[in-house]
């Protein structure tokens, strides 16, 4: 029989045998947990117990090829931003308004469609580019050049938490990683005391709730940890001791005794993984409340990103975008803002379209112009990659009278940095904005797309669940090469 | 539109194939013969080989190859006519306008030289565009403006856009628009040799993989004696070591093997008493008596029954957007421990998970007397479910997909979702397969069925009926004298009344009658419940009415009623599936308190935004028209669906609607129709003369009150009289006698009692599903007949043709010859125990799993499981669990050994094995004596942390500890799960997971180190050990060791110990003690504090959460 008959699953090196582990180790205990900690490469727990591997989630993962990105900071909109109100002008809109829509129009979630409705923005172009972009981005049109605007995206959903696990994962319905867990799979972090995927919540939860950001089939470590706002972002990071002398006497007791057993069982992999865990989890005791503390930023930083803005949300999305860069320079891998409850419901303006989507750009704009400029200036925006994006767009119909109802045939999203062509406009819809015509978009192309600037190729980043080798882009995906810088 | 399909009548969105068969019922005679023949080969399909001379490409599939031979005969017909005349000019407008676009365009996915062909589609020749793809030929000679090739270009479906990435240029299109007019003119050239299509022969992968092959009988390996094993466990454990050069480990000494015995069977550690008792137990069957004192613990059946809710992706609420609720989920549960702790034989668990609403009679319950059958059918709707999905057929194909899913990994080990969209790309499992199986689930329903028995009021019914008998003759006298002195005006009113259930008045053109109760059985219907157990409710009944108004009206007229037989009573009405012909729907019904619904494509989860129309309030007690626009559902299928249920629905909201158990519904006629008003009815018959009517009334009174034979006509009237308030029913006027009548009738209807209720799938109507191309609902293809895996024998066997065919469907799986049942049963324990499967993919044993690591061993396993074991899983557990492999020690004993197989895969030691999550919660409340034992009933609520946060977030949070309940029994919220099991990997609930992932995340450290729940289990423990009056500090740490450990501390151990709470107790000197404490209490403070903190420790130590 061959020993070595289980291959193993995922690419990267193989696991250390026990008799490397051994090898490596023959120095003893501590050595032994000093080698897990530095080698973190592995893939430790398999062999015992067959098949349901956990490989650390810490330490760095070579790339398929040369990576243009280094991490993903993803602003995600919730709801589903209108693309004819943003980034995607239709004159023919606002000529036809009020009159009886032109197009074909498909089943919408809540069938209760109007006529063709303007968009009641105007656009500018801007920049060197002369991008276009709606007056509710006064801010973001200042970085118009940095801006991959894809107008042609389409999606599968026309549902929120269809949607949402569709832009998340690549699959309408929950169970499967979301991106950024498969960014940490692929690529590990390059923090040891920090997770690879962190999401900044804003204070709104998609529908769908915290499975946008799970693991599905992915061990646990790759799931993304939800920061909340506040002092204390993440669960059980604050020790309940007294002091901190009393942990550190308590976890120097723990290693000890583990030591005394360890030493009588003979040394086990998963065991010292375990222990090494403690390291890890007391170093983040420690790194969070740092990251967190921004008394270091200076008041221009501050304004820049609108922390003192009137607007309380700009404020809030401010100081996420803010952790996003910090997160960055610290080397977290895949970086998830959710929106602040401004606006109402999210995006998701199913009526009063004009005050609701008002709102909604005034608390990110700023922010986000904020970030795309600190990262600019600092020289992280060559390697990172900025995500914007919404679930899906919205009708270019109205919906009752003044708002839109959801559109997953057309709309727009838009990347910056890490690798991407700025102040570009990629693919179109047709003259009313409805559906994708030219250059289409999928949304496993985006996906595939964005992991290929991470120098990962899509189609071999797998992991084999319930009989397939599953992927983020299923089995599709087609890597948008006209985008790329 | 309806299509006749190979004999039966079968309604819905008709297939393309079928929708060709019927327009060619119309056209020329040449395909008429060819669609018949289409039919006729799929009752017989061709031979293989046949088939394939037919189409080297698709011919693997009968239907589908005979389809394809349609279009080949399509193609002579076409060639005759559509390439007589190709005109120079014609070639040149192809070579320039149209060649390049397909070449440029089209040929990277659709040509020979396609890296990879698509849809089966060929675009480098006429013959190519003429046979087609997956969705049919291309275009179709003479008919160029409905080809698909146009349509596609023109983006005119949003399902079907080419190419994929650009609509091409408007003239372009015109080009091929004019060019397929012409009827697409192409030079004569030769074709090059076919694309690489990937060959599906289900024979020859069957015959290749070894996980179809019959299970072979037991044998032992060569040269090995049989009395030198205890079982062919170890021996063939050992002949691997012999082959392998490996030595095995010796036993492990008795305090681990207690210790691991009782976290694999029952998940919590053995007490100290049980551990001294097994030390001293001498006896040789020592080691057995502790297995099957562990087997026979009812926490085995908790510990046990997790492990199949991993499989059936339990959890008790939807998920989705707002995570509603999966009403009486935790009876499935329940039914698992119970399952496991009275050892139901393996093959009865399985039929009742397939078909237990169908096995008759039902296994009882012993001690409260309920359905268990049934409640092994709730796996089905465990699922994640929408409430409002756009397209409700793609919606029912996620979920059906789902339960294919979790059917066929959980209890087959194959994954036959993976051949939704195209055949298995690696194992002998076709999409006909999946779409049989689809069949069988798509013709069953969604119900809260009641798990008592049919009779349960059955007594409490009789009697109030004998009551009400005797009540009626009193009632009849009170009115005759009623009658006899009303005043001439009230007469007159009554005279005029016309009502649509007497007088329905004739159709119009556009209705069709569905049913009418009242004048025809309705055969194919489907009702649930005691309420309508007695059939149709008989003329002269009472209608119940309101507690002061005990009898509203009477039954005037054959009808369904869920009332008459008992006003508590409950009950479900099913019509049988029917395609949504018409716009309208209009049902004639009364009630109050209740609800029609009609689910479109079984989709019960009807609610607002989209799908309000589909469910109407029944909320007048007088008949009157419900219309249902179902006019967005058109040409698709559903059921109607009558409610008198107290159990709410997937519609409901159960904060906000407590239904009342008086509630009734009555259903006379519905009316499908183009028509939005409801049939008129017709104009007031012409009435008697006041007087003569009073005649009249008092005459068919007096016949009601004797009994007699009285016609719907004659109580028609009296049922008028009592609707308009002419007659009523005063309880106070009624003599003495009639009165004690009338308080006992309503004593004892006041009496009947609810049934309980769970989850179940039961019967719809029978309807073989076609097979969606691609794996798209819109794309149908060919109609599969419902049956089992081709590959395990279903296409030798008749196709299922009563009801869904579950029940057949439960005796295939569990045929003792199917090798996969057996096998996959007996690696899932085998895994539990041993760290790892023999196959190490419990859910996959096809070509992409893992093949046995000891392939004798596990058929050795499978045979004696289906023979001497009985199909006992207890009794695979105790062979196992007695076997010397499992009683190894796990420490590393041999350095060759280790070096030749490192990764252990020959169990030359046993694995350590980390507790699960569960295991670890368990343990921590056992050894803080928290543990409430109290099994089984509704869920402790999950509690709620500030990180668990989003839509469906439950208002109120759970306790903290689960009320120390186990761990089983704490609510499984799906988009709220408890984050201390999510970080120790117990599985997102979307589908089944046989084997959990072992992760290692700083989560748990900081879970361990910082949770306040492990904090407080561990002063809680310190607590205890405090309590156990005057000890030495080595005595009590030796205690904590012995319970967290089952062993003694070390010398090193103790002493280090005794050092920290000694450096504790300084530490808490100055920071416990508060102004006021005296001294006594200040030294409590700072005792419990050390030993909360050396408890905590404890926890902490890798020992307590990894098993040796």
């Amino acid at each position: 029989m061959n020993l070595h008959a289980y291959p193993c699953q995922r690419r990267g090196p193989q696991p250390l045998t026990r008799r490397e582990m051994l090898q490596r180790c023959a120095n003893g205990f501590g050595g032994l947990a000093l080698a897990g900690l530095l080698s973190e490469t592995g893939n430790l727990l398999r062999a015992e117990t067959g098949g349901a591997s956990a490989p650390n989630a810490i330490g760095m993962r070579p790339s398929h090829f040369a990576p243009k990105a280094r991490n993903v900071i993803f602003l995600y909109m919730d709801g589903g931003p209108s693309q004819v109100d943003t980034f995607d002008p239709k004159p023919r809109l606002n000529r036809e308004h009020g009159k009886p829509f032109g197009l074909k129009m498909e089943p919408t979630q809540f069938n209760n469609n109007g006529n063709t409705f303007g968009c009641p923005w105007e656009f500018n172009r801007h920049g060197q580019s002369g991008l276009p972009v709606s007056t509710l981005f006064p801010h973001v049109a200042g970085c118009a050049d940095d801006l991959c605007v894809i107008r042609s995206m389409t999606a599968n959903f026309s549902e929120h938490t269809n949607a949402n696990y569709f832009l998340h994962t690549g699959l309408g319905l929950s169970g499967r990683p979301s991106v950024g867990a498969w960014v940490s799979y692929g690529l590990g972090s390059q923090n040891r005391n920090l997770p690879g995927f962190v999401v900044l919540n804003g204070g709104l939860i998609p529908p769908g709730g915290l499975e946008n950001f799970g693991s599905g089939f992915l061990p646990a470590t790759f799931q993304g940890s939800v920061f909340k706002a506040g002092l204390k972002p993440v669960a059980n990071i604050q020790p309940l001791e007294s002091s901190s002398r009393r942990q550190q006497d308590k976890l120097a007791l723990m290693r000890e005794l583990d030591q005394t057993w360890v030493d009588r069982l003979g040394p086990v992999d998963h065991v010292e993984s375990a222990i090494a865990n403690y390291e890890l989890a007391f170093r983040m005791q420690a790194a969070v409340p740092e990251l967190m503390d921004i008394r270091g930023e200076s008041p221009a930083t501050r304004a820049l990103y609108g922390l003192d803005a009137p607007y309380d949300h700009t404020r809030t999305f401010g100081l996420q975008c803010l952790m996003a860069r910090r997160l960055t320079e610290r080397g977290v891998r895949f970086i998830e803002l959710t929106c602040p409850p401004a606006g109402g419901d999210r995006w998701d303006q199913h009526g009063g379209l004009k005050a609701g989507h008002q709102n909604n750009a005034r608390a990110v704009d700023q922010p986000i112009a904020g970030l795309l400029r600190d990262l600019k200036s600092r020289g992280l925006l060559d390697q990172t990659l900025v995500l914007w994006a919404g679930e899906f767009g919205r009708t270019p119909f109205a919906q009752g009278s003044d708002g839109r109802d959801h559109n997953p045939f057309g709309f727009s999203v838009w990347l910056a940095g890490g690798g991407v062509k700025g102040g570009l406009a990629y693919g179109a819809t047709d003259d009313y904005g409805y559906k994708s015509v030219e250059n289409i978009v999928h949304m496993h192309d985006l996906h595939a797309t964005m992991l290929h600037l991470l120098g990962i190729d899509h189609t071999r980043l797998t992991v084999r669940f319930g009989g397939r080798d599953m992927r983020l882009t299923d089995v599709h995906g087609e890597i948008v090469h006209s985008i790329l810088a | 539109m309806s299509c006749k399909v190979n004999g039966e009548i079968r309604s819905g969105r008709p297939s393309h194939a079928d929708r060709r068969a019927c327009e060619f019922a119309d056209g020329p005679s040449a395909t008429r013969v060819a669609s018949e023949d289409a039919f006729f080969s799929r009752r017989a399909p061709f031979p293989t080989s046949l088939r394939r001379l037919w189409n080297p490409r698709h011919g693997r599939q009968g239907f589908l190859g005979s389809r394809l031979w349609v279009v080949a005969l399509l193609m002579c017909w076409g060639r005759a006519l559509g390439e007589t005349s190709v005109s120079p000019d014609q070639i040149e407008f192809f070579e320039k306008k149209i060649r390049p676009v397909l070449s440029e365009r089209c040929y990277s996915c659709h040509s020979a030289g396609a890296e990879k062909l698509k849809g089966g589609l060929r675009l480098d020749s006429r013959d190519g565009l003429l046979k087609g793809g997956d969705t049919g030929p291309a275009f179709v000679p003479g008919s160029a403006a409905t080809s698909l090739l146009l349509k596609a270009i023109r983006y005119e479906d949003t399902d079907l856009k080419m190419p994929p990435k650009s609509r091409l240029p408007d003239a372009v299109i015109k080009d091929v628009s004019d060019w397929v007019a012409m009827g697409a003119p192409w030079p004569r050239e030769a074709v090059a040799s076919s694309a690489k299509g990937e060959k599906f022969d289900l024979e020859e992968r069957r015959l290749k993989h070894w996980a179809w092959q019959p299970v072979a009988p037991r044998r032992l390996p060569q040269g090995m004696a049989p009395g030198s094993f205890l079982s062919g466990i170890d021996a063939w454990i050992a002949v691997r070591h012999r082959e392998l050069g490996l030595k095995a480990a010796p036993l492990a000494d008795k305090a681990v093997l207690l210790r691991r015995l009782s976290f694999d069977l029952i998940g919590m550690p053995p007490t100290r008493q049980e551990l001294e008792a097994f030390q001293a137990d001498a006896s040789p069957n020592a080691w057995e008596k502790q297995v099957d004192r562990l087997l026979a613990s009812p926490h085995f059946g908790e510990r046990w029954a997790r492990h199949w809710l991993d499989l059936a992706r339990y959890s008790e609420t939807l998920g989705h957007e707002f995570d509603y609720p999966q009403y009486n989920a935790w009876r499935y549960r329940d039914y698992l421990v119970r399952s496991f702790n009275q050892d139901l034989p393996y093959a009865q668990l399985v039929t009742e998970h397939v078909a237990g609403d169908l096995i008759s009679p039902p296994r009882w319950n012993a001690a409260e007397h309920f359905n268990e059958s049934i409640l092994g059918t709730s796996i089905y709707w465990l699922g994640q479910r929408e409430h409002s999905p756009v397209d409700i057929r793609v919606h029912q194909a996620e979920v059906v997909d789902n339960q294919i899913d979790v059917l066929t990994k959980s209890f087959l080990g194959v994954t036959v979702a993976c051949a939704r969209c195209h055949d298995h790309k690696f194992d002998a499992i076709s999409t006909r397969d999946y779409y049989a199986l689809f069949g069988i689930l798509g013709s069953s329903r969604y119900s809260q069925a009641s798990i008592d028995p049919a009779d349960l009021n059955g007594g409490a019914i009789e009697k109030a009926a004998a009551a009400k008998s005797s009540l009626r003759a009193s009632v009849a006298q009170a009115w005759v004298e009623k009658l006899g002195s009303l005043h001439v005006s009230n007469l007159v009113a009554l005279a005029g009344a016309g009502d649509p259930v007497h007088a329905p008045g004739s159709l119009r053109p556009s209705d069709r009658l569905f049913v009418d109760f009242g004048t025809a059985s309705a055969p194919g219907w489907f009702p649930e419940g005691e309420a309508l157990a007695a059939g149709l409710a008989k003329p002269g009944d009472f209608v119940p009415g309101s507690s002061n108004r005990p009898i509203a009206s009477l039954v005037s007229k054959p009808q369904i009623h869920s009332g008459v037989r008992g006003r508590r009573l409950q009950g479900v009405l099913r019509s049988p599936t029917f395609e949504l012909s018409h716009p309208y729907v209009h049902i004639l019904a009364a009630g109050r308190g209740t609800r029609v619904s009609l689910p479109v494509h079984n989709f019960t989860m009807i609610r607002d935004p989209i799908y309000g129309a589909l469910r109407r309030p029944i909320a007048s007690e007088s008949a009157h028209w419900i219309t249902m626009n179902v006019g967005m559902w058109k040409g698709l299928q559903g059921y109607l669906e009558f409610c008198d249920l107290t159990t709410p629905d997937l519609a409901d909201d159960v904060q906000r609607e407590r239904l009342s158990p008086e509630g009734w519904f009555a259903v006379h006629r519905i009316v499908f129709s183009n028509e939005s008003s409801p049939p008129p009815s017709t104009s007031p018959e012409s009435s008697l003369e006041p007087e003569a009517l009073r005649t009249r009334l008092i005459s068919i009174a007096r016949k009601w009150g004797s009994r007699a034979e009285v016609v719907p006509d004659e109580l028609r009237s009296l049922a008028v009289a009592l609707d308009r308030g002419i007659l009523n029913f005063e309880p106070g006027a009624l003599p003495a006698r009639a009165s004690a009548d009338l308080a006992e009738w309503v004593r004892l209807e006041n009496n009947l009692v609810e049934p309980r209720r769970s989850s179940a799938l039961v019967e719809g109507t029978g309807l073989d599903e076609k097979v969606f191309v691609r794996g798209n609902p819109k794309t149908p293809g060919e109609l599969v007949s419902r049956r089992f895996l081709e590959a395990l024998g279903g296409t030798a066997k008749p196709p299922m043709r009563e009801g869904s065919g579950r029940l057949d469907l439960a005796r295939h799986m569990t045929d003792p010859a199917n090798p996969l049942f057996t096998r996959v049963l007996v690696n899932r324990v085998w895994l539990q125990l041993f760290g790892r499967g023999i196959v190490p993919t419990p859910d996959d044993f096809g070509v992409l799993g893992q093949p046995p690591s000891h392939p004798e061993l596990l058929d050795w396993l499978a045979d004696w499981f289906r023979t001497e074991g009985g199909g006992s899983i207890k009794q695979l557990l105790r062979l196992m669990a007695l076997s010397e492999a499992y009683r190894r020690s796990s420490a590393t004993h041999d350095v060759a050994t280790e070096a030749k197989d490192p990764m252990n895969l020959t169990w030359h030691r046993m694995p350590i094995k980390r507790l699960q999550g569960e295991a670890i919660r368990d343990s921590m409340l056992t050894l803080s004596r928290r543990l409430d034992r109290a099994m089984y009933g509704t869920p402790v609520p999950i509690h709620l942390t500030d990180f668990m946060e989003g839509r469906g977030r439950p208002s109120r949070s759970g306790p903290l500890d689960g009320g120390g309940r186990r761990s089983v029994y704490v609510e499984v919220r799906r988009n709220f799960v408890s984050p201390m099991m999510r970080a120790f990997d117990t599985p997102v609930p979307f589908t089944t997971v046989g084997l959990r992932t072992v992760s290692n995340v700083p989560a748990q450290s900081l879970i361990l180190m910082n949770d306040p729940f492990v904090v407080a289990q561990a002063r809680g423990w310190a607590a205890h050990v405090l309590s156990r009056g005057r000890m030495a500090d080595t005595e009590r740490i030796a205690f904590l060791y012995e319970e967290a450990f089952s062993r003694r501390p070390t010398p090193e151990e103790r002493d280090r110990a005794l050092r920290f709470l000694t450096e504790q107790r300084a530490d808490s000197g100055g920071v416990v003690s508060h102004a006021g404490d005296d001294g006594a209490a200040r030294g409590a403070k700072v005792e419990l504090a050390a030993w909360s903190d050396l408890c905590h420790v404890l926890f902490n130590v890798k020992e307590f959460i990894f098993i040796p």
